[in-house]
């Protein structure tokens, strides 16, 4: 049974494949990220998969809006060393 | 909800991990690529997503009277007011800051990722202090 699910070892499935986004930026950007999803009313898949197909203007105009914002601080944390 | 529903719940909860991790949309690295217009495979698979989703929201309840499981279906309208828009913006500050969505912050899990669970409890108590501490708590209105 445990093959089927591990057929490499539990050993290697908990060694898994570990982002190298820098350790302080998960939380951080978790945190704000839950954050303002909650007050928005959606993420990436309320406002952006069901919001869409369900031809909403206000999640259109969401995910317009974090889009923006996450394209604009990805590249500022990159030109600020970061990950 | 009836509890054969919850059954169907975590069928469609599986596919759409299993469909985040085929797309590699669970790595971090690859979503802030897009982000950084490196790779934009994260636009092919939201369209694709986007979709199938409309088709089945569009023709479905047409086509099927009554859902499978309950006794009718039922709408999430988005609400457009300032809180939207500036929460959108703090969700897409977040989420260009780690490359983590609540989605493939779960979903990785299942790769082992185990980084990833720092953004899962960032995400919670994010949404936590927001409910508790800045304005009302959102309510999902069923379909008149």
């Amino acid at each position: 049974m445990l093959q089927v699910f591990f057929p490499h070892g539990i050993a290697r499935y908990v060694a898994g494949v570990q982002t190298q986004v820098a350790a302080w930026q998960l939380p951080v950007g978790g945190f704000i990220a839950g954050f303002g999803a909650r007050m928005s009313n959606g993420c990436t898949s309320g406002h952006g998969i069901c919001g869409l197909a369900s031809l909403q203007i206000p999640s259109l105009l969401a995910v317009a809006t974090f889009l923006t914002t996450a394209i604009v601080v990805a590249h500022v944390v990159l030109a600020l060393g970061g990950h | 909800m009836k509890p054969v529903s919850l059954l169907a719940v975590l069928a469609g909860g599986a596919l759409f991990g299993f469909g985040l991790a085929s797309s590699t949309m669970i790595s971090p690295e690859v979503v802030l690529g897009f982000l950084r217009q490196q790779d934009f495979g994260l636009l092919l698979v939201l369209g694709s997503a986007v979709c199938v989703t409309f088709v089945a929201y569009r023709f479905a309840p047409g086509a099927m009277g009554k859902p499978l499981l309950e006794a009718q279906f039922g709408t999430h309208p988005s609400e457009l007011n300032r809180d939207t828009i500036l929460g959108a913006a703090i969700f897409g500050a977040g989420w260009g800051l780690c490359g983590v969505c609540p989605g493939p912050a779960i979903s990785g899990l299942g790769a082992g990722n185990w980084p990833l669970l720092l953004a899962l409890i960032g995400l919670a108590l994010g949404s936590y202090v927001q409910g508790r501490f800045f304005g009302p708590v959102p309510v999902l209105r069923a379909a008149a």
